[in-house]
């Protein structure tokens, strides 16, 4: 008896906790306390940074075996396989590892891995989003397509720096600003990079009144930023375009790219129920009980997916910073947009409303009305940059919608990716 | 299976799909502002 208990193994494994403590652990358990920090004390986007910390901290904790997917390598206990493997009639791959599955894989089986969880968070962003300003004034959504050009050039630059081509779309995509739409597309395509992801979306969206403003200076001129829009452009529209509105974007799109029918369909729906205004329970659960519950239990998941051995390389810095890149992309290259509009147009506008072409709503809209006060107290910018945030809101879901068309194209094509 | 480079894998997505992008933002536009000549 004595024996047993002071052997090494004995010791080891009571007190694993401690014993399987690394500095990997170490370092993952701060990363999760400096998200919850900046979820509860700065307020940045605390409805998942909260739950994506708290997520990491407890997933990375030693042998709590809450998570084992998304990497590879663990196959679950499962009565009938345990039976076959045991008869030697279907034998476990060689090297994989037999466990039981934890409450956090039985989430993300649930709504991760099947990418169900972000698309129910469409339903409610949807539901929750007022397209009025944009139907107002149709011709800004094409800002809201030119705030995603940062994706395109994200990617650009990642191939150049050796991503796989894969791997380059996922980061690339961080400049949809947009974190369910980050999450869909990293799930589908390298589900082990949906922590550095994630949390690079989100962080980054909480930081864009910090990241926007320097780069908007220095695209447009003090004369631009001046300028003061009209708002006898912005007519009133009627509720049963903003009926039918949803409907038009959804059938447009698929014909288009029918593989993004999961993101499109899903926000349109949302919008659907807001708009056709006989389903208010609807729209309330949506909204509210919907929403909560999945943004809740992505973030948990999506953090527990954290593991220090995926999440500290240098590959993670990399992501951090071509994020940075896209988002800053994204903004000047809405602004440039919205000049090149101008050039083109009867009706002026003020170049910056371009920069909330970048989704992110509605923060990136309030951040250029604040720079267009700043420059000119007498404009008001926010209802038309509105009405380009909710532009950029169609446009991440599209300029990934139709990404995923192309690259399922070339896959079925059987191009190598 | 096909090969395809990265960097020509990189532009072509960035030409078709940036380029669908708009085509379909355009689509939108025209059938949004039809939609609302009807409410006139």
């Amino acid at each position: 008896m004595l024996d047993v208990i002071t052997s090494y193994d004995f010791i080891f494994n009571v007190f694993g906790g401690f014993t399987h403590f690394t500095w990997q652990t170490a370092v993952m358990l701060i990363i999760g306390g400096i998200l919850i920090y900046l979820g509860v004390v700065k307020d940045y986007e605390p409805l998942l940074l909260v739950p994506i910390g708290f997520g990491c901290i407890v997933a990375n904790l030693p042998l709590t075996g809450l998570i084992h997917v998304p990497r590879e390598g663990f196959v679950f206990h499962d009565s009938v396989r345990d039976i076959l493997n045991s008869a030697g009639i279907l034998p476990l791959q060689e090297g994989a590892k037999l466990v039981d599955e934890g409450i956090l894989d039985v989430l993300y089986n649930a709504g991760v891995g099947n990418e169900l969880f972000p698309c129910l968070l469409f339903i409610g962003i949807g539901a929750m989003t007022d397209f009025g300003p944009l139907l107002q004034n149709p011709r800004i959504l094409l800002l809201g397509g030119a705030g995603q050009f940062g994706i395109f050039l994200t990617l650009i630059l990642a191939l150049l720096l050796g991503y796989e081509k894969l791997e380059a779309v996922c980061v690339a995509i961080i400049g949809a600003c947009d974190g369910p739409t980050s999450i869909y597309v990293t799930t589908k395509f390298k589900p082990e990079l949906l922590g550095p992801i994630s949390v690079a979306a989100y962080s980054y969206m909480s930081l864009v009144p910090i990241i926007q403003p320097p780069v908007m200076r220095l695209v447009t001129t003090r004369k631009e930023r001046e300028m003061a829009m009209s708002y006898d452009v912005l007519k009133p529209v009627s509720q049963t375009t903003k009926t039918l509105f949803p409907i038009v974007v959804m059938i447009v799109t698929l014909l288009i790219a029918p593989s993004g029918a999961p993101l499109m369909g899903t926000l349109m729906l949302g919008n659907f129920l807001r708009e056709c205004q006989v389903v208010g329970r609807l729209v309330k659960s949506a909204e509210n009980e919907i929403a909560s519950i999945t943004t809740l239990f992505l973030g948990l998941t999506v953090g527990s997916t954290m593991n220090g051995d995926v999440f500290l390389t240098a590959k993670t810095l990399g992501i951090f910073a071509l994020g940075f890149i896209a988002i800053c992309g994204d903004t000047a290259f809405g602004v440039i947009g919205a000049k090149i509009m101008n050039i083109f147009s009867r009706v002026k506008i003020n170049p910056l409303i371009g920069a909330a072409g970048i989704s992110a709503f509605p923060m990136a809209a309030r951040v250029v009305h604040k720079v267009g006060t700043e420059a000119n107290p007498q404009t008001y910018l926010l209802m038309h940059a509105m009405g380009v945030n909710t532009g950029g809101q169609i446009g991440s879901v599209l300029a990934a919608s139709v990404m995923i068309a192309v690259i399922s194209a070339l896959q079925s094509m059987g191009v190598a990716l | 299976m096909t090969e395809i480079s990265n960097m020509n894998f990189g532009w072509l997505l960035t030409v078709v799909a940036g380029g669908l992008t708009l085509v379909s933002l355009g689509v939108m536009i025209i059938v949004t502002n039809i939609l609302k000549s009807f409410q006139k």
